[in-house]
């Protein structure tokens, strides 16, 4: 008897359970993927700080004709009538008082970057696969924020003190949600049957194709994606490739779009509490010393190099001392590390006791070895040679270490360049040059020449930028027997200037 | 003298020379054959420190090694200045055909200490193969540290001052004065040789 009503009692919860499930299916949306996409429309301005909304300010870049066409215009520009797509100068017509900015994309993409990193508080799959916008998949947040709304409201709190303006539009297709978030249009799609009548209106300029499709797109009088949709497939694949049926599947949600998940830039991070406080920088050492080496396996670890660290002191009151620490070409080499911390700990003068000493890094690039040169047999290893130029430079600081390079104009002193990285140098002149060059011309006594040579060179330039100069230089021996290279400006030929020595 | 009577003094080895010939001694060849002739070896040192005593800037004493920088230069190997007493004017050393890309100016702001502490170090390096140092002043200990620390690198240091120092430890060291077309360069001390010698070499 027993068996069998614990039998009965089982039946009717297992079917349930079977009910349960048939209806999660159904309802599948529940579990597929929910997009946010989140569009800057402002970025280009934003990352130059254009975001003052009563001066008119454009981005511009340049097409394939080499015009400078608008990219993005501020709000008090637009009221002038200044539009993107604009060329510069109808736009200068328009408003003569346009701020305008070269379209910077890599400090777009580090704005973009820096906000997708915000965005992974929000979700683990962040993407920045569509230009100028963020797609965050949240269906697995809306448990935790309790619903879409309160989840874009906090997004939108986050970003917005960034000093961002973003639309939000929520589409089970990603390339849909980016559509409607472009097209300003803040909405909320939950299920897939809705995407094709809400797209529909939306105007085709918002696909990301070529400039000469959309022409040809409105000549034949397509103006929204709803139009697209009517004609038949075939011949719009033969007219307009196949790229253009692609995207209108992959905005109806026919076609998957597969997206790259973006990941956080690694860091690290790593506090050794001292056992006392202490002002002796000899005690503080083996802490730095245990800090580098964990930096060195974390980075060996990931095959990874650091460019760029800061050693942090942690004092009970007062600031902490800050060093900020680089390296010329990324390293994760720790003998070097600790060379050059030690010789900043060197020349250190602590402000108090140290109770903690801390050690950061974000500057975590990937690890590139240096190829070995195949025929030069008895060669420096560069690597060694830029370690000992990061040695140089971290005991003598940053001006200390300079490469030369020559630039190709006829005044002298513009002919040169202090750099920080060697460069290519122009040669143009033809008529030798002295070896040595003095800071700043000296006016000569009469007395200090024994001799000057006839041969003149006259060197007249620079009259376009405010340093015009007149001169003509010769060469000349003073008395103790220098090889000397003066000039006489061509008003006052009696007064002679020393410029540079033979050597 | 010919080299087959070079080679025939140097078979027999009951034959002894007055003048010794450094023949082991690594060299560079200074491009002056006037001056080679002086040299113990033949050239520049290529293991050691060589002071030379200007008895003014400008003299022609960058013109005597422009031949050796060209040389190391076309090797690929890096040229360091260490606080020169003007700056180096790229465009004339484009001119006189050396890569300025592989040049490097180090700047010790006055201090004393890190100029011995840089030149020490780049001479270590194989890779500056020649280091260029204007100090303020000569001091014979630590010019012994900077001679070990180029027969360590296998590099050339080069010093220029004004001063007039009897001794110091740098295995060559010349006087330059000017001349009426050129240089006179005196040998005021050689390893390997005598002192005293004159070569007098003509610069354009």
């Amino acid at each position: 008897m027993l068996p069998r009503i614990s039998a009965q009692r089982q039946v009717p919860s297992l079917s349930e359970e079977f009910h349960q499930k048939q209806s999660d299916c159904e309802d599948a949306s529940h579990w597929a993927p929910l997009w946010l996409g989140v569009y800057l429309p402002r970025l280009a301005l934003e990352v130059f700080g254009l975001t003052d909304e009563r001066r008119p300010a454009a981005v511009v870049t340049g097409d394939q004709q080499g015009r400078s066409l608008l990219h993005a215009v501020s709000a008090s520009a637009m009221k002038q009538g200044v539009i993107p797509g604009m060329t510069l100068t109808s736009a200068y017509a328009l408003c003569p008082t346009l701020a305008v900015e070269i379209r910077d994309l890599k400090k777009e993409q580090q704005a973009l970057n820096k906000l997708a990193e915000l965005g992974l508080a929000f979700t683990s799959w962040v993407s920045l696969d569509f230009p100028e916008a963020l797609l965050l998949e949240v269906r697995g947040s809306l448990a935790l924020f309790g619903s879409l709304e309160n989840l874009t409201a906090k997004l939108r709190e986050t970003l917005c003190t960034k000093g961002h303006r973003i639309c939000c539009a929520a589409a089970p297709a990603p390339l849909a949600s980016w559509l409607l978030a472009r097209s300003g249009r803040e909405c909320r799609i939950l299920i897939h049957e809705q995407l094709r009548s809400v797209l529909g209106t939306l105007s085709t300029e918002l696909l990301d194709i070529d400039r000469d499709i959309h022409d040809r797109l409105r000549k034949t009088g397509v103006s929204c994606l709803r139009d697209l949709w009517r004609l038949p497939r075939d011949g719009l694949a033969r007219r307009y490739g196949t790229r253009l049926l692609i995207l209108l599947d992959q905005a109806a949600g026919y076609r998957a779009t597969p997206l790259r998940r973006f990941h956080a830039p690694p860091r690290f991070d790593a506090v050794i509490e001292l056992p006392e406080e202490t002002d002796r920088l000899a005690r503080l050492v083996p802490a730095v010393e245990m800090l580098i080496a964990r930096l060195a396996s974390f980075l060996i670890e990931r095959d990874a190099a650091v460019a760029e660290f800061d050693l942090i002191l942690v004092h009970r009151e007062g600031a902490p001392t800050r060093l900020r620490q680089g390296a010329r070409r990324p390293t994760r080499d720790h003998v070097h590390l600790m060379r050059l911390l030690q010789e900043r700990l060197d020349c250190l003068r602590l402000p108090g006791p140290v109770c903690a000493v801390r050690l950061f890094s974000s500057a975590i690039m990937p690890w590139t070895p240096v190829a070995a040169d195949l025929f030069v047999e008895r060669s420096a290893d560069p690597v060694e040679w830029q370690q000992l130029l990061d040695h140089l430079q971290t005991r003598l600081g940053t001006g200390a270490l300079r490469y030369l390079s020559a630039r190709p104009d006829h005044r002298p002193e513009y002919a040169r360049q202090w750099t920080m990285q060697p460069q290519a140098s122009v040669p143009v002149w033809t008529v030798l040059r002295p070896v040595w060059l003095l800071p700043a011309p000296r006016a000569l006594s009469p007395g200090e020449l024994s001799a000057i040579f006839p041969e003149a060179e006259r060197i007249e330039s620079g009259w376009w930028d405010g340093a015009a100069i007149r001169r003509d230089y010769h060469r000349a021996v003073d008395r103790r027997g220098a090889k000397l290279w003066i000039y006489r400006n061509s008003e006052s030929p009696a007064q002679w200037y020393l410029h540079g020595l033979f050597g | 003298m010919n080299a087959e009577l070079e080679q025939l003094l140097k078979s027999d080895g009951r034959i002894w020379r007055g003048k010794k010939t450094v023949a082991d001694i690594p060299i560079l060849a200074t491009g002056f054959p006037e001056l080679d002739r002086v040299l113990p070896g033949g050239g520049w040192p290529a293991h050691a420190l060589t002071e030379i005593r200007v008895a003014e800037w400008g003299i022609g004493e960058l013109s005597l090694l422009l031949p050796a920088m060209r040389a190391l230069n076309d090797e690929g190997f890096w040229l360091v200045w260490v606080t020169p007493p003007f700056e180096p004017y790229p465009p004339a050393l484009c001119q006189r055909g050396l890569d300025v890309q592989r040049m490097l100016v180090v700047d010790t702001a006055d201090s004393e200490a890190d100029f011995w502490w840089v030149m020490e170090k780049l001479l270590r390096h194989p890779a500056a193969r020649l280091v260029l140092g204007w100090p303020r002043q000569i001091r014979g200990t630590l010019l012994r540290r900077l001679q070990l620390a180029a027969e360590e690198g296998g590099t050339i240091g080069m010093l220029f001052h004004r001063e007039a120092i009897d001794s110091t430890p740098a295995p060559l060291r010349l006087a330059l004065s000017p001349s009426v077309e050129g240089l006179e360069i005196r040998v005021l001390k050689a390893r390997g040789g005598f002192g005293g010698a004159v070569a007098r070499v003509v610069l354009n």
